[in-house]
């Protein structure tokens, strides 16, 4: 039994990932921005722990890094000039800042993509779209209890070569490679074979009958449905908000963030053409329905953490 | 015509430039991604409609699944060559084989599961896509010219690798990474991926060429012995 969001039903799993990367790639406000982040962050390690520093440093960074250069190197827009750049083009302070709001969000993305191929287990895919692509999702299926099939049969085999002076860890680059196409060559005959005779006995036990179902191992309960309704709401009001325009930002001239108001207080930079707009009640929903939203299958996590621990603790 | 032929012109001539001409008026030419997601995923479809129509026999579903599996195996043996992924020169072959439909399939599910391995990512679909394409595209011209020579068989699959798979997965960081598309910031990330494509083509068309002529004779055989992929008894 998995425990926490990873246990619940896969279509409330697969709303909370779709809305997320939707939502999380439409909104461009640093609010967004920064909550996705911090919530993407925490569930990853979460899931993955110590894995995430690593992949932090020589993943994710070097990315940011990236994107933030080349959008501020060669991205031409923008009015505030900081520096000038060798090659005569200036370097804006709105190219600089889009930069970073493109980095940040692209890393994000690839932080709850990461956290879904935790998630999203292969089984829970098959489940999903097994029923609108059966024949796909046969092939799927099988090929997925093929792969450690075949690498146990690809040690053998290889093993056996090794015995016969046809090894393909030692020698020249060129041997190596007639070795190894030697062994995936006994490979596909092995399995070859192997998959006329499954699919002989499929049909003799009646594969392709009518009448038949699919076996299906999750079912829907009541914090599945609660959940998954939740999560609709909260997807309706960011698109209200979104059609509204209430997280509005533009960074190409100036950078404007909130759309402008006739209530509250106006605040601009002037140095750097900044405007900061008050925000209206819509976009404080908006803003907090995506926050909750990115921070669900934490809050799912800790209270069942909490209430195991309770119940630890009276036994 | 065959219903496949008319889904895909329905397909590539109505359904693809409304997905374009909606995305640039609706979302203000600015949800590039979205549109580029919902055109793949257009353009896969044909496909794998066919195969739920087609009434496959178990045998190729179960062969095309195999398949699938030795590809995404097959990264182990070639494991000293750095960046190399055989999986796109087994999928050539096989296609060369039993028809650029089974390579379009077999190669979009093939980049589907290994990233189920290798972890899921937004280049996802564009892997899907990329592989499918490369595949299809080089087992058409090399089915149609007949072209039994494993020299040129090997360098048509290394180029249709280097630049179809390499255009189309790059494409996925341009439209993530980029805030102004001009010829500088495009050309910038296509360069900075170009090693890692020149390495992916030259190893592809460097296994095709060194193994094709033995696993041919292996697929062909399995396809006359068992009547497969239209092959006549």
């Amino acid at each position: 039994m998995e425990i926490g969001f990873k246990g619940y039903h896969p279509i409330a799993n697969l709303i909370f990932f779709a809305s997320i990367v939707v939502f999380g790639l439409l909104f461009k406000h640093p609010v967004t921005l920064a909550v996705c982040f911090a919530a993407a962050l925490c569930y990853y390690i979460r899931l993955c722990g110590r894995k995430v520093l690593k992949s932090f440093l020589l993943f994710l960074l070097p990315m940011l890094l990236f994107v933030l250069v080349i959008n501020g190197l060669f991205a031409h827009y923008g009015t505030t000039p900081l520096m000038t750049l060798p090659d005569g083009n200036s370097l804006t302070f709105e190219s600089l800042i889009y930069g970073f709001v493109l980095g940040l969000s692209t890393v994000t993305i690839i932080m709850w993509f990461f956290c879904y191929s935790e998630v999203v287990t292969a089984d829970k895919f098959m489940f999903v779209f097994g029923r609108v692509l059966p024949a796909a999702a046969l092939v799927f299926s099988m090929a997925l209890r093929f792969i450690p099939l075949y690498k146990n049969r690809l040690r053998t085999i290889a093993e056996a070569q090794r015995g016969i002076g046809c090894d393909y860890k030692t020698g020249t680059v060129k041997q190596r490679i007639k070795n190894g196409g030697k062994i995936l060559s006994i490979l596909i005959t092995w399995s070859l074979e192997n998959a006329i005779e499954t699919s002989d006995s499929m049909r003799a036990r009646g594969y392709g009958l009518k009448g038949r179902k699919n076996y299906g191992k999750f079912r829907w309960s009541t914090k599945d449905v609660i959940t998954a309704l939740l999560m609709i709401l909260l997807d309706i009001v960011m698109l209200v908000g979104y059609v509204k325009k209430s997280v509005y930002c533009i960074y190409n001239p100036y950078v404007i963030i909130n759309p402008s108001a006739d209530f509250g207080k106006t605040y601009f930079v002037n140095e750097l053409n900044l405007t900061l707009n008050p925000i209206s009640p819509l976009g404080i929903l908006t803003l907090s329905a995506f926050t909750v939203l990115c921070f669900l299958p934490i809050i799912i996590d800790l209270r069942e953490d909490i209430k195991w621990n309770r119940l630890k603790s009276k036994i | 015509m065959s219903k496949r032929k008319i889904m895909s012109v329905i397909v590539l001539c109505v359904l693809i430039p409304a997905v374009v001409v909606g995305g640039f008026f609706l979302a203000k030419g600015k949800q590039y991604y979205f549109t580029s997601l919902i055109i793949i995923g257009l353009s896969m479809l044909p496909f794998f409609l066919s195969l739920e129509r087609k009434k496959l026999q178990v045998r190729e579903l179960v062969i095309m699944a195999s398949v699938i599996a030795i590809a995404v195996v097959s990264r182990a043996v070639f494991f000293f060559l750095q960046q190399a992924k055989p999986m796109c020169a087994i999928l050539i072959i096989t296609s060369v084989a039993f028809g650029a439909e089974f390579g379009f399939v077999s190669g979009a599910l093939t980049m589907l599961i290994s990233n189920f391995i290798y972890g899921q990512g937004m280049w996802t679909p564009f892997q899907m896509l990329a592989m499918a394409m490369t595949v299809f595209l080089s087992a058409v011209v090399i089915r149609t010219f007949k072209i039994k020579n494993r020299f040129i068989v090997g360098i048509i699959s290394g180029i249709f690798c280097f630049a179809v798979y390499g255009i189309i997965v790059d494409l996925s960081s341009v439209f993530m990474m980029l805030s102004e598309f001009n010829f500088k910031s495009i050309l910038s990330i296509y360069l900075s991926g170009l090693p890692f494509n020149i390495v992916h083509g030259v190893t592809t068309g460097v296994i095709v060429i060194l193994v094709q002529p033995e696993i041919n004779e292996k697929l062909d055989r399995i396809k006359i012995k068992y009547g497969l992929f239209g092959e006549k008894i």
